[in-house]
Formats: structure tokens, C-alpha cells, sequence
């Protein structure tokens, strides 16, 4: 029987559990749990699966910025290394809690209250509104966080139901680092694929005397940012469209008409076929 | 085992078998049954009563098992990147080597560009001219590096196939204006064929352009003489790439494949009358393929993008809205006026008449 079921050479399990965990790593999002699905299928060893997988599915978690509801709570939070304490403790700093998160589940549990950092609390705060605000105005399903770690205050923009997310970093009094990535998987028919990424770096006076102005300042640059990248993103599907698309192949021949199939078919092979039967 | 391979693409363009095609999702599980006869070595009618023992037994749950896998190989294809589309295929053999052969069937690859070493003219390499590490071109038949033990089409079939790549190839001309095209055909039982007809167009773009672009078809389609009348079946698959890069964008990639199926009756008088067929049905697959394609890549996932972010502010489009709604509101209010006026005027006048 083992005869049977052995056919080609196998490779040794770790190497199984690198290709799986490449495999999963690929997912698009929302649709991990079915590519896990997938692979538990293709691997027949339960155990080594689960065991092998749980440290890849923290990273896919963490950079594709998944979003979870907390107990009791009605916003939902975003799972990134900005607020990962622990590989599975994250902070919430908009209600100010300390949460579980089971990368395998997904679920998140409570597990204390979050003491802010006293000194970038202020305009983290004034970021934070700034930020759901500008997110009430641009993503119609938008989630946000405003993190405040080593210093650096940073913010997650995530509309995870397609994907689309962006990071925003505040370095310094002015100074803007930034990631824009818009993910679409259409798979009616086939599978379609958008990716599209780019890195930015902005800069912008922030020299008010209160935060709200600062965080106000922040927020236009940003907001200007990511207009100009979608605006571009658009003129590059017209171009594709338009160009592209074209000149790969004509929707018609030159002459507007589909082709005369029995004049091409006759010509040259007519007679040989007919000699052949 | 590349012979078991070559016949076993005939029965892919059988349909009844673990496809050739990308099935949706909710099709899995009717795909799992169709999977059992060609892999059950011996049926239990044959064997003694006494010999279904646990070794059939455990045959049926391993066959049943690969039927799954194979769902799930090939859900697992239409979920990850199609930009890495060769390289996930790769590692997905390594994971599942029971399985190469009906992956490779039923996944269709990007097409590379030979040169036939006997004529110097290009040819497509797929799944359905390799044998082994060689390649069959269309043009001598001749495999490369040779290979003496490689199925070979001959007769009647072969001068069919010749006149097939000299038919595509001028409609490359016509649609494609460049790219590759190449046809490939095998006997299947005693009266009818197979084959698939290809077709490879890169665009490099150049230097005025951001863009470019790949466009490869694989219509794969079986044919069957009933009468006067010949069926055909035809299952197409076009896999579109495209790249952009511009300092304002960073990195697009619009990537990936789309499959659609076709079966026809059409007349057919003679053997030639095959390739004007086949010729119709793939132009007109081609044509709609197209239309979806533009559709899907260029509408669609525009459409989710822009649902995703909105780049007007929709604080002030909801304003809008709710200004619209409040003047329709005052318009029907008035005509509500109107009308109360108009009745009053309506009674009146039926109390005079009365």
C-alpha cells in the first residue's frame, strides 16, 4: 500500500512548511482562512501544520493590518507591529486597553488598561481625531490608529474589506514617512489581481501652538498625498485601457471585418487533404 | 509517464475528467466524483467478494482524497498572486507530487517562445507539444532535443494541424499584428481530434510608455464527428500581465487569467471545413474574451478602488445629497399644494355642474 501512495520523492516536512508558509503569506486578503483550508487539505500532517504555520500567520496579521472588534467595545482595532507589545499583545491606544489576540482564530480578549506616554499623548489625541475624521471624509468603511511608540507617532489607515492600506509615520516636528498599497482580487471567471504600492516622504510646517492645528497641518498633507496617488492610479487604468490593452490585441482587424475563414482555410491545403482521403 | 501524460490531455479535452478548465468555487464538490474513475486501478465488480478487502478500501479513501486535493490545489491557484503564478505552481508540485500531472493539465502556464531549429521559425511551448524535456514544433514536428520515443501527430491529423498553423497564423496577423501563434492537434478515438491553438503578444512598452504588457491564449477544444454535423467543445483561457511605474504611482501590477467555456454544432463537409469552424468559434470566443477582459480589468477593479477611497469628500457629497433631497422634498411638497388647489378648483366646478 505505502507503494501506492508514494509516487514521486517527498520532501522533508520543513520544506513543505516553508512552501505553505509562502503560500499563505500570498493570500489576498479576506481569504485566508480558505487558503488554510486548502493547505491543511494538501498536507496530510495535522500537528507539524498548525505548529508550523502559527508564527507566519502573526506576520500576515500584522502587515496586512487585519482588523478585530474588542469586547465591549463598538470601533474596530487594527492588528500591527505599531501596537504589538507581544507576539500576541497588542494595544489599543484609542480606548486605551491592552488586548490578547489569537493569530489562529481570529479573536481578541482584554487584558488591561493602557497607560498612554504622558509626553506624545497630546498630539497622538489631536492625530487620532484628525485622523477619524479624515477617514469619515475618504473611505467609506475605513478603519484607524494612531500609535505612539520610541517617539514616533504613526497611522494606520485600513479598509480591509478589498484592501487598501496605508501607513503614515510623524519622524519628526514636520517631517512625513509614509506607505500606500491598494490590493483587489475579482475572481468570477478566473482570478484578476490589482497590486499597487508606493512609498512616500512628505514634509510640512507644523510650527502652531496647538495640536489640533498640527495634526490638522499633517492630515492636509497626507490627504493631498493619497488624492494624487489615486489620481494617478486612475490615469494609469485609462492608459492601460487606451494603450496597453490596444496594442496587445485589436478588438477587429484593420479592415473591420472578422476573417473569411473558408477563403483562408482553402488556400494551399485543400487539395492535399482531399489527396489524403 | 509523459506518454501517460500526452494521453491523458485528449481525455482533458474530454471535459469529463478532473478539467482542464477553472471551475467556480461552488463546482468543487461535483468535480471530486468525476475524479474516481480515472485513477481506480480495478473496479470491485471484477474481484471476488471475498477481496474488497481493506486494501480496496483504502484505495477508495486515498483516490477520494486526491479528488479533494486536487480541488483544492486548484482553489489554491485561483487565490494566490497570479503575478507569481509560475513559481507558485512549482512549489505547489513539491507540496503535492501525486498530483503533477493533473495540476499541470488542468493549470495553464504562461506560454514561452521557442525557435524551431529545422525551419528558424518561432514556436509556443505549453503543456500540449512537451514530451519529457522536449518540445514539438508545429512547424517540421519535429521534437527538440530530439526525442525518438515523443508522440508525433501523423496523417490525416498532421496535415489538418499543418493547415491549422498557417490558418491562426494569418489571424495572428490580422488581431495580434506580431506576437506568436502555434496549433497543436491529437487524434481522439477513431473519428475525432483534439488540440489547442495559442497565441503570445508582448508589449515592451518603449520608452515613452510606463506600461507593459503580456496577453497569452490557450484555447484548448476537442472535436467530434456525429453525421454531417461535427460538435465541438472549446474551453479558452487568457492570461493578461500588465506593469506600470511612474514616480507618482510607484508599482502597479494588474495581473491574471480568465476561463470561459463553448460547445457548438456546426456543419462540416469535409476535413478542411474543421479549421473555418474552429476558426469561427475561437474568433468569437476571442472577441468576447476581450470584451470581459476590459471589463473586468480595466472597470471593475477600477470600480472597487475607487469604493474602497473616495477621492471627492464625502462629508460634502452627503451634504449635496441631503440639499438634493430637501429641495425634491420641497418640490413635492408644492405639488401637493397644487393639487389641493387643483382639486378645490375640480369640486367647484362639479358643484356648479351638479
Amino acid at each position: 500500500m505505502e507503494d501506492d501512495i508514494i509516487l514521486t520523492k517527498e520532501l522533508p516536512l520543513e520544506e513543505k512548511i516553508k512552501i505553505v508558509n509562502g503560500f499563505l503569506l500570498d493570500s489576498p486578503p479576506g481569504e485566508i482562512t480558505d487558503v488554510i483550508t486548502d493547505l491543511q487539505t494538501l498536507m496530510s500532517d495535522d500537528a507539524a501544520f498548525e505548529e508550523g504555520i502559527l508564527s507566519t500567520l502573526e506576520e500576515y496579521n500584522t502587515e496586512q493590518y487585519i482588523t478585530v472588534k474588542l469586547p465591549e467595545q463598538k470601533h474596530e482595532v487594527i492588528i500591527s507591529k505599531y501596537g504589538q507589545l507581544e507576539s500576541d499583545l497588542f494595544i489599543d491606544p484609542k480606548s486605551r486597553q491592552i488586548f490578547r489576540f489569537n493569530h489562529l482564530r481570529p479573536e481578541a480578549t482584554l487584558v488591561e488598561a493602557l497607560e498612554p506616554d504622558e509626553e506624545t499623548e497630546p498630539l497622538r489625541a489631536a492625530l487620532e481625531t484628525a485622523v477619524e475624521g479624515y477617514v469619515i471624509d475618504h473611505y467609506p468603511k475605513g478603519v484607524s490608529a494612531v500609535y505612539s511608540k520610541d517617539q514616533k507617532l504613526t497611522i494606520v489607515i485600513v479598509d480591509n474589506k478589498y484592501n487598501s492600506d496605508n501607513f503614515w509615520q510623524v519622524i519628526d516636528s514636520g517631517e512625513i514617512k509614509g506607505n500606500v498599497k491598494a490590493n483587489v482580487h475579482y475572481y468570477e471567471d478566473g482570478n484578476v489581481q490589482l497590486n499597487c504600492n508606493k512609498d512616500f516622504e512628505l514634509t510640512t510646517n507644523t510650527n502652531f501652538d496647538k495640536h489640533a492645528s498640527a495634526a490638522a497641518a499633517y492630515l492636509k498633507q497626507i490627504g493631498k498625498a493619497e488624492n494624487e496617488f489615486q489620481a494617478s492610479l486612475i490615469e494609469a487604468y485609462a492608459d492601460l485601457s487606451d494603450n496597453t490593452f490596444k496594442s496587445l490585441r485589436r478588438a477587429l482587424p484593420l479592415t473591420r471585418n472578422k476573417l473569411d475563414w473558408d477563403k483562408i482555410s482553402n488556400y494551399n491545403i485543400g487539395q492535399e487533404l482531399s489527396k489524403e482521403k | 509517464m509523459a506518454q501517460a501524460c500526452l494521453r491523458d490531455r485528449s481525455c482533458v479535452t474530454d471535459f469529463s475528467g478532473p478539467a482542464n478548465t477553472i471551475v467556480p468555487y461552488n463546482q468543487n464538490i461535483a468535480k471530486t466524483q468525476d475524479f474516481t474513475p480515472e485513477t481506480e486501478p480495478d473496479s470491485p465488480k471484477d474481484s471476488p467478494i471475498s477481496s474488497i478487502s481493506y486494501q480496496d478500501f483504502f484505495r477508495k479513501l486515498l483516490t477520494l482524497k486526491m479528488g479533494d486535493q486536487l480541488d483544492c490545489a486548484l482553489d489554491l491557484m485561483r487565490r494566490l498572486s497570479p503575478q507569481k503564478m509560475e513559481d507558485n505552481l512549482s512549489k505547489l508540485v513539491n507540496l503535492v507530487p501525486n498530483l503533477q500531472d493533473d495540476i499541470l493539465n488542468a493549470v495553464d502556464q504562461p506560454l514561452k517562445v521557442k525557435q524551431c531549429k529545422k525551419t528558424g521559425r518561432d514556436y509556443l511551448v505549453s503543456e500540449y507539444n512537451r514530451d519529457g524535456d522536449s518540445t514539438r514544433s508545429p512547424w517540421s514536428n519535429e521534437y527538440d532535443p530530439p526525442y525518438p520515443d515523443g508522440v508525433v501527430t501523423s496523417g490525416k491529423v498532421r496535415l489538418l494541424e499543418e493547415a491549422a498553423n498557417e490558418a491562426f497564423n494569418t489571424y495572428r496577423e490580422m488581431y495580434y499584428e506580431g506576437g506568436y501563434s502555434s496549433v497543436y492537434l491529437w487524434q481522439k478515438g477513431n473519428d475525432g481530434f483534439a488540440g489547442a491553438v495559442l497565441f503570445k503578444k508582448v508589449d515592451e512598452g518603449g520608452d515613452k510608455r510606463k506600461t507593459k504588457g503580456a496577453w497569452d491564449s490557450v484555447h484548448v477544444f476537442s472535436a467530434g464527428e456525429r453525421g454531417r454535423n461535427a460538435h465541438y467543445k472549446l474551453t479558452s483561457t487568457v492570461m493578461l500581465y500588465t506593469i506600470t511605474t511612474k514616480p507618482e504611482l510607484g508599482d502597479m501590477n494588474l495581473s491574471g487569467n480568465m476561463t470561459r467555456e463553448f460547445d457548438v454544432d456546426y456543419p462540416f463537409e469535409d476535413q478542411q471545413a474543421h479549421i473555418a469552424n474552429i476558426g469561427r468559434i475561437i474568433e468569437d470566443m476571442e472577441l468576447k474574451m476581450r470584451n470581459l477582459l476590459q471589463e473586468v480589468y480595466f472597470n471593475k477593479t477600477k470600480d472597487i478602488v475607487n469604493d474602497l477611497r473616495s477621492i471627492d469628500s464625502l462629508i460634502e457629497a452627503n451634504k449635496q445629497a441631503e440639499a438634493r433631497r430637501e429641495l425634491v422634498e420641497k418640490i413635492f411638497e408644492a405639488n401637493r399644494e397644487a393639487g389641493k388647489e387643483e382639486n378645490r378648483f375640480v369640486e367647484k366646478m362639479l358643484n356648479i355642474s351638479s
